[in-house]
Parts: structure tokens; C-alpha cells; sequence
């Protein structure tokens, strides 16, 4: 009787422990599914979403982000806006708190605000195509922007040989990269001794007088070559170039590239521009700050690259890479 | 659980035997996954790889052959420019949605032809594009282009691959050699080779072979921003097959195939630590079924052993009792066959050892029985052989009266001493039995002594074993009374004393020394039973004793309590201590005999023995027997 009683409690116990064993396979894939769902959500605000320049920052951010398993949520106003708007928009990008913030400021009173709200929010920045100061930021992406200045102004002292007036248009709105492109710009014109600054004329599109700018500025002076600090000032002064039929004896040098102003390149109504890789800052701001994250060691500064590109180069494979982004649809 | 106990080395022993057997499996059970996972990751890389190849080598022949079609629609028209051309031109490009463009280049650069119409770029210089020049090198053969950027038409950069051959095609009347040069959107080739995954973070990339020029990559912008890089120097070292990159700092499986004719590589980019994921999966699930199978075994193990050891420490238990002397130990039949069964046998033993006890006991009774009835025995043969003389020797001298009287008196002391073989008789028979003996032995030796009964009433209904006065009877007729001159006497007397029944025999003969008394009932003095009853048959035909040898006795006293053996006797004393061993044998060791003699003053023995009273009705057939 007790030997059959034993037995029964033997069974009882085989089964309770196959019970356990199921059990903990069950538990472990339960575990498994809970891993995958982890995710990362960073806000990416910039100081401006149109444009081919702001779209390869927001290709290259998408590839990291996807590269990286992030949730990238951008925010920006349409055009360039003014420092308060884009401070508004950060302020309700933190509200639903970000893991981290990449941001692209146009001033230093907008990185200021930015980098408080961070730091209360105590979530990694890193800043991209902004150069600052301010300290709290993990990482700053940019060019240097005072360098690029410099790059173009003896772009256009080589193209006129050394000699000429150079007018230079802005955009007038004040922004910090293009007020370093002008300092850069200054600084190395006035090293050259053959090379004068004659005027400095702010060229808002949003006022769409910039061509009556051009026009007056090719009316009433002698100018050699023209510096646009940004792309819609270069095609506004290569197209009045091109009109007036002076493509090529007056030399325009501009930043940055579009379509429109590529098809002026080729066309030799503009000799130069110089080109960033904003896919690339897009890309290593959301992996700068994926790494933050993760708490690895980010560099505070990563300089990027710049290149002047002309008509002749403008096609060379890396080249082409740069100007005409895989547009993958 | 002590050590070296059954339960412990079973359990450990179980334990690690389960253990060693489990890890062995898990190992060949994980080597044998693992293998298969990686083997299923290289062969569904390979596949994913070969694949894409072929798709891509479909599209590109497709390609050529539509390429083929348009080539030869052109070369057979009249006109390039006629509109017939350029309507069955048309339908051709709008089957496949992938052609951008295509166009007709004179040896000089001129655009003869191109479709759609969309305005050319002006001042186009076309002579250092590739496509353009490799047509004019192998005009033959169909070329395919790198994707680049086509830069023919105004405010139209289009990535494409560009497929040219050399044509010949008429125009205004003339025939002229030129260039056809067919644009197909890249998309296509980028959309073949983007939705390939391989595992989770696994891709494609394609190169071209002669150049390492990238083709395709998922991250070309990075590669080209110089923010990545592919180790594509190994792979171009492969036409097909895999090998493991591990100069990154990433482990990687790469996977090779080429695409035929267009001379591009098609390389699958695995990521070892996925396979190495799964197999950390595989070890940990392994380990937890291990470790949970471990515990399950140990918990066996130990009910296992529990289950053997129990009954075995109950049946030691039982074992030290029965050690102990408890022979009613039993222990409870249960555990496994084999102890069950041990436990059946050692109940069956002890049982067994029980009866054999109980048979000693039974055994040590009967030979004490036998015993005594053997002593009892000695007592006739002796006495009848010499009565038996005298009643001849009295038939001799015609003393019939005598005879009578001797012979009846015979038969009433056999009848007594018969008395059915019962060992106890009425002390009254015993008495009976006395006087029956004392007639006989006066008539034997012719009045030489007087005898007297002195007995209580109460005595009389007492149990006594019989034939014991009878010995004193004859030691003192031998001893005291026969060797002495005078006329004897011999008093026999019963009285009760404190529950006890004393019965005395006295005589007034020689009596005996200390020295005898002591040898009276000792063992020392030597001789068996059976040397005593040969030497009383020996001595028989002279005087009738039983033994002759004691002769003369101190008036010391001697107690019947310092002999012991109950069978050896010896030579003058062997009736008097059957009588002594007799009663001791019966009552135990305090009763017996006691001797009181003085040389020349006689001498007298007292029996002791508890009171027990006679049933009557086995008085009267003892008295019938």
C-alpha cells in the first residue's frame, strides 16, 4: 500500500516538475519579446525644414535613426523663422519628453533657451550645423563656418587673381553661421591686399527684393565677383548676372547648392560653391546622441567637411554623391 | 544524510551520473544547434545573395533586350527623326516605366535623336562622359554604365545606369555611326537590393567589380560621406562564396555572388554576433533546462534512495532489537522488492530463531524430565534383585509366613513406586511406600532394628516425590544400623513447618564424620551414576547396598545446599543424593537434604520441600495404578 502510495507521490512530482520546466521556457520568451520593444525617441528640432540642405539633414537623421532602432520626432518651422518661434517649438517638442534633443539654432539666444530646457529635462543635446559656446551640450556637429568664410573669399581672390571689388549678400536675418561666414569672409579679404570689400547687402527672400538688390548693387558699382552667403541670394545674383550677360566675368562664389543653382553652375553663370554634407550631420547627430544615450563617450566637436565644387568637378562620383542625394522613391 | 550512507551515495551517485549525462547531451544538443544555425545562416545568406544576383541579372537582361529592341527599331527606320520612329519609340519607353531616356549621339557629340523630348543642357560636352566613351571604344558591345548622375538635360539630375552601344542609323538620306545611349532609373536597382534583410541588421551591397566603385549600398551616403566603409578589396577577391571579415569591429559573414555580363558583385553583409545571439539563446535556454533538470534529478535521487534506505534503517532498527534479545520484533513488510523480501526473510529468521528458543526450552525441560525419571529409575532394580534373594533364601529355610508377609509388602511398594509413572505421589503413599520398604528390609535383616512413624496429620495430604525416603531408609539401614552391634532404631517423622513440609529420618547407628558428611553430597567424590549402579550391582550379592563404599560418619553437620550436579554421584552417597538432586531438580535450589550425624550417636536427615496439597481425585487413580 505505501510502496503504491509512494509511487503516486513520485508521479505527482515528475509532473510538477515538467510543469516548472515549461514554465520557465515560457518566462524566458516572455522575457525575449520585452527586449525588442525598447526603443529611443529623439526630438530633432531645427531652425528651418525646406530647402535641399534641411531635407539631407532629415535623410541623414531617418538613416541613423533607422540604423539605430530611433524614433525621431522633427520639429521646425516651414521657413526660417524668428529665434522666439523656434523656441516655442523646442519648448513643446520637450513636452513629450525626448530621450534626446539634436537641434539645429540660428542664434545664440535660441541655444541658450534650448540648452537650459535640456538641462532641466536632463536629457543629452547635441547641436548640428550650430556652433556655440554654450556649455551642457554633449556634442556640436558643424562646420566651421568662419573657415567656410574664408575658403570662399580665396575661392573668388583666385578667380579674380588676386585683384577685384567683391560685393557680398546676406540674408539679413541675423544668423550666427552666416554672420561667422561674413566675419571669415572679412578676415581674409582684408589679407588680401588686391581684394576689396565694397558692400555688404542683406538679400531677404521673404521681402522678394533681393533681385532689385542685385540690380541696383550691378548698377551703381564696379563689382568682380559676388559672395551669397546662402543659396537663394546666389541664384538671385546669378540670374541677374546671366540676364545682364555678364555669366562668367562677374564671378559669383556661393554656400551650399540646389538644384537650380547647379544648373547656373554648369552654366558658368556661377564659378564655385561651397558644399556641405548635411546627410552626414543629420546622420551623426542622432548617432552622437544615440551614443550619449547609451553612455559612451561622445566627441564634443566633430568637424565636418566642406568643399568648393565648380562646373568641372561637380560630376566626379564623391561629388555627385553630395549635390545629388539618392533620392530613393 | 550521513556519508557512505545508501541514500547518500545513490543520490550522489544518481546526481552525477543524470548531471554528466545532461551536460553531455546539452553539449552535443548545442554543438549540433549551433552548427545548424550557423550552417542555416550561411545557406540563407548564400540564398538571399544568389537571389538578388539573379533578379538583378533578370532586370539587366531584360534590360539588354529591350535595349536590343530599340536598337534595332532604330537602325531599321528610314529617318531617325521621323515621327513613326518616335510614336513606336514611345510606346516601347512607356512599357517600361524604368527607362528615363534614351537618345542618339553622333561620333561628335551631336544629339541626333532623344526621348522624351525634354530641352538639352547647352553647351553639353558629352565626350568625357563613360557611357559615351566606352560605346566609342567597343561600339559593339553593350556597356552598362556605374549609376550616376545623367547631366544631359535641363534641370534634370536623375541617377540612372546608362546602357550605350554603338549604332548605325539614317538620317536625312545619309547613314551615320553614333551612339545609342539608354537611361534607366536606378530606383529599380536600389529597390531590388534595399528590401533585402539579412537577419536583423544583415544587407546588400553591390560593386563594381572593376573598379570597386560602389553600385548599390543601403548606406551609400555614409560610405561616400567616408562616415562607413565596406571592406571591399576581400570581397572583389571572390567571384562567389563566403568568407568571415573581421577587420571591422564587427565580426561579419560575407557572402559573394557575381552578376554575369555587366561585371557588378552582388555581397551579402551577415552579422556573425546574430548567429552567436541565437546561440547565447540557445546556451542559456540549454543551461536553465540543465539546471532544472539537475534539480529535478537531485530531488529524485533523493526520494529514490529515500524510498531504498528507509526499510533498510528499519530493518537495522529492528536488527539491533532483536540484538538486544527482543525476539517479538517484526519488522513492517514494505520498500522495494528486494528489501521487502529481506525483510520477509528477517522476520522468518527471527521467527525461526524464536522456535528453536522455545525448542531449547522445550529440550532442556525434556532431558531434565529425562533426567530425573532416570534417577528416579535407579532407585528398583537394585532393591527388588536383593529382596528377591532374601524371599529365596526364605523359601529355602521355609519361612512362608515370612515370605507372604515380604512379598505382599513387595507388591504394595511397586504398586507405590509405579504409581502410573507420575513423578508425585501423597506424601501419605510416600510414607506407606517407607513402611512397605521397612517390613521387607526387617524381615531381610531379622529384626535387626525397630522403626517408628511419628507423623502429623496435616502432613499426610501433601504432594511428594516419590521413592525419595526410601534411599534414607536404606543409607541409614546399610550405614548406621548394619555395621553397629546394638539393636537399631529408625524413626521416620512429617510435620509441617512455615508452609513447608519436612519429613526426617533419624537412626541411632554409627553416624558419620565430617569428612563424610561433606562427600555425602558432593561431586568431587567422584564416579558416574552409571559407575555407582555397576558398583551396586557388584556389591548387590554381598549385603544388598547400593553403593558400600561410606562407611563410618562424624556427629558434624553438613548442609545438603553446598552440592549441585544433579546427575554425577558417587560411590556411598549416590541414593541419598539422587534424592537431593531430585528434590532440587523439582523444587529448586533452596529444598533438599540435610545431614546431621555424630559418630556413634546416629544420624539424621531432614527433606524439605514447599507444601503442596494432593488433588484427591488423582490420589485415588494413583492409588488404583
Amino acid at each position: 500500500m505505501s510502496v503504491k502510495r509512494r509511487l503516486g507521490r513520485f508521479a505527482v512530482l515528475c509532473i510538477a516538475a515538467m510543469v516548472a520546466l515549461l514554465l520557465g521556457s515560457c518566462m524566458h520568451q516572455a522575457e525575449d519579446s520585452s527586449i525588442q520593444r525598447e526603443n529611443i525617441d529623439i526630438s530633432l528640432l531645427l531652425k528651418r525644414l525646406d530647402g535641399d540642405y534641411w531635407n539631407s539633414v532629415v535623410m541623414g537623421a531617418e538613416a541613423a535613426s533607422k540604423e539605430f532602432n530611433v524614433t525621431l520626432h522633427i520639429s521646425g518651422p516651414e521657413k526660417q523663422g524668428s529665434p522666439e518661434q523656434l523656441l516655442e517649438t523646442a519648448k513643446l517638442a520637450l513636452v513629450h519628453h525626448p530621450d534626446a534633443v539634436v537641434f539645429a539654432a540660428g542664434n545664440e539666444e535660441v541655444t541658450a533657451g534650448i540648452v537650459e530646457a535640456g538641462k532641466a529635462a536632463r536629457i543629452p543635446l547635441i547641436a548640428i550645423d550650430t556652433e556655440t559656446e554654450e556649455a551642457g551640450i554633449s556634442s556640436i556637429i558643424t562646420i566651421n563656418h568662419h573657415q567656410a568664410g574664408r575658403a570662399v573669399a580665396l575661392k573668388m581672390s583666385e578667380l579674380l587673381a588676386g585683384k577685384g571689388s567683391v560685393a557680398l549678400l546676406t540674408d539679413g536675418l541675423g544668423d550666427n553661421n552666416q554672420l561667422r561666414r561674413e566675419e571669415g569672409i572679412k578676415e581674409a579679404l582684408a589679407e588680401e591686399s588686391g581684394m576689396a570689400l565694397i558692400g555688404i547687402e542683406p538679400c531677404v527672400e521673404a521681402d522678394g527684393n533681393c533681385r532689385s538688390v542685385v540690380s541696383s548693387l550691378l548698377n551703381e558699382q564696379q563689382v568682380d565677383g559676388i559672395l551669397a552667403l546662402n543659396v537663394q541670394a546666389a541664384v538671385t545674383a546669378a540670374l541677374e548676372v546671366k540676364q545682364r550677360g555678364l555669366g562668367g566675368k562677374i564671378k559669383i562664389v556661393a554656400f551650399d547648392s540646389s538644384m537650380e543653382l547647379l544648373e547656373l553652375l554648369q552654366e558658368d553663370q556661377l564659378q564655385a560653391v561651397l558644399v556641405q554634407n548635411p546627410f552626414s550631420i543629420g546622420y551623426l547627430g542622432i548617432k552622437n546622441a544615440v551614443l550619449a544615450l547609451r553612455g559612451e563617450e561622445v566627441p564634443l566637436h566633430v568637424a565636418m567637411e566642406a568643399k568648393l565644387v565648380n562646373s568641372d568637378t561637380m560630376f566626379w562620383p564623391e561629388n555627385q554623391r553630395v549635390l545629388f542625394p539618392f533620392i530613393q522613391k | 544524510m550521513r556519508k557512505r550512507s545508501i541514500q547518500f551515495l545513490i543520490s550522489v551517485a544518481l546526481s552525477v551520473f543524470s548531471a554528466a549525462a545532461i551536460m553531455m547531451v546539452s553539449v552535443l544538443l548545442y554543438n549540433k544547434f549551433s552548427q545548424t544555425a550557423e550552417t542555416n545562416a550561411l545557406r540563407n545568406t548564400q540564398q538571399v545573395v544568389d537571389q538578388v544576383s539573379y533578379n538583378l541579372e533578370d532586370y539587366i537582361q531584360g534590360m539588354s533586350e529591350i535595349y536590343g529592341v530599340i536598337h534595332d527599331t532604330i537602325s531599321r527606320s528610314g529617318d531617325v527623326n521621323e515621327e513613326e520612329l518616335r510614336s513606336q519609340l514611345n510606346t516601347i519607353i512607356g512599357i517600361r516605366g524604368e527607362i528615363v531616356s534614351l537618345a542618339v549621339i553622333g561620333h561628335n557629340g551631336e544629339v541626333m535623336m532623344s526621348i522624351p523630348g525634354v530641352a538639352l543642357k547647352e553647351n553639353l560636352s558629352l565626350y568625357n562622359q563613360r557611357w559615351f566613351q566606352s560605346a566609342l571604344q567597343t561600339p559593339n558591345h553593350l556597356s552598362y554604365s556605374l549609376p550616376h548622375v545623367q547631366n544631359m538635360y535641363k534641370m534634370q539630375y536623375k541617377w540612372v545606369v546608362s546602357l550605350s552601344k554603338g549604332i548605325t542609323v539614317a538620317r536625312s538620306g545619309k547613314t551615320e555611326q553614333g551612339v545609342l545611349l539608354l537611361d534607366v532609373n536606378f530606383n529599380k536597382i536600389n529597390q531590388l537590393s534595399s528590401r533585402v534583410v539579412l537577419g536583423k541588421k544583415g544587407y546588400v551591397y553591390i560593386v563594381d567589380e572593376s573598379a570597386g566603385n560602389m553600385v548599390y549600398h543601403p548606406q551609400q551616403q555614409l560610405i561616400y560621406a567616408g562616415l562607413k566603409s565596406e571592406n571591399v578589396e576581400q570581397a572583389l577577391k571572390y567571384t562567389f562564396g563566403s568568407f568571415h571579415d573581421e577587420s571591422g569591429d564587427e565580426d561579419k559573414m560575407i557572402t559573394v555572388q557575381t552578376i554575369g555580363n555587366i561585371g557588378w558583385k552582388v555581397v551579402g553583409v551577415s552579422f556573425t554576433d546574430e548567429i552567436i545571439t541565437t546561440r547565447r539563446e540557445l546556451n542559456d535556454y540549454l543551461l536553465n533546462l540543465l539546471l532544472m533538470l539537475l534539480v529535478f534529478v537531485i530531488a529524485m535521487s533523493w526520494l529514490i534512495s529515500r524510498i531504498i534506505a528507509r526499510p533498510i534503517r528499519q530493518l537495522e532498527k529492528s536488527m539491533k532489537n532483536v540484538e538486544r534479545g527482543d525476539f517479538h520484533t517484526m519488522t513492517a513488510i514494505r520498500g522495494p522488492l528486494e528489501v521487502e523480501q529481506l525483510s520477509r526473510r528477517f522476520n522468518l529468521m527471527v521467527s525461526r530463531i524464536r522456535e528453536l528458543m522455545q525448542q531449547i526450552v522445550v529440550e532442556q525441560e525434556a532431558k531434565r524430565k529425562y533426567e530425573f525419571e532416570a534417577l528416579q529409575s535407579q532407585i528398583n532394580p537394585h532393591f527388588l534383585y536383593n529382596t528377591l534373594n532374601t524371599v529365596v533364601r526364605m523359601v529355602g529355610m521355609n519361612r512362608n509366613e515370612e515370605v507372604v508377609t515380604t512379598i505382599t509388602s513387595l507388591s504394595k511398594l511397586f504398586r507405590i513406586s509405579l504409581s502410573k509413572g507420575k513423578p508425585m505421589i501423597p506424601l501419605a503413599s510416600e510414607l506407606e511406600h517407607a513402611r512397605n520398604y521397612l517390613i521387607i528390609q526387617n524381615i531381610r535383616f531379622k529384626n535387626k532394628f525397630d522403626y517408628v512413624f511419628d507423623v502429623e496429620e496435616a502432613a499426610l495430604p501433601s504432594l511428594s516425590l516419590k521413592l525419595i525416603l526410601q534411599p534414607l531408609l536404606e543409607n541409614a539401614i546399610m550405614h548406621g544400623i548394619e555395621p553397629s552391634v546394638d539393636k537399631g532404631m529408625i524413626t521416620v517423622r512429617a510435620w509441617i513447618e512455615a508452609g513447608q513440609v519436612y519429613v526426617q529420618v533419624s537412626d541411632n547407628g554409627l553416624g558419620m564424620s565430617g569428612g563424610q558428611l561433606a562427600a555425602l553430597l558432593s561431586e568431587e567424590t567422584g564416579g558416574t551414576t552409571k559407575r555407582g549402579r555397576h558398583a551396586g550391582e557388584s556389591n548387590a550379592d554381598r549385603d544388598g547396598t547400593i553403593v558400600g563404599a561410606a562407611s563410618g560418619a562424624s556427629k558434624r553437620s553438613a548442609s545438603a545446599g553446598t552440592a549441585s550436579s544433579p546427575v554425577s554421584g558417587a560411590g556411598s552417597g549416590v541414593g541419598v543424593r539422587n534424592v537431593h538432586e531430585r528434590i532440587r531438580l523439582f523444587y529448586g535450589e533452596p529444598y533438599g537434604l540435610k545431614f546431621e550425624s555424630e559418630l556413634e550417636e546416629g544420624t539424621t536427615v531432614t527433606i524439605r520441600f514447599p507444601f503442596k496439597p494432593a488433588d484427591e481425585e488423582a490420589d485415588e487413580r494413583s492409588e488404583e495404578g
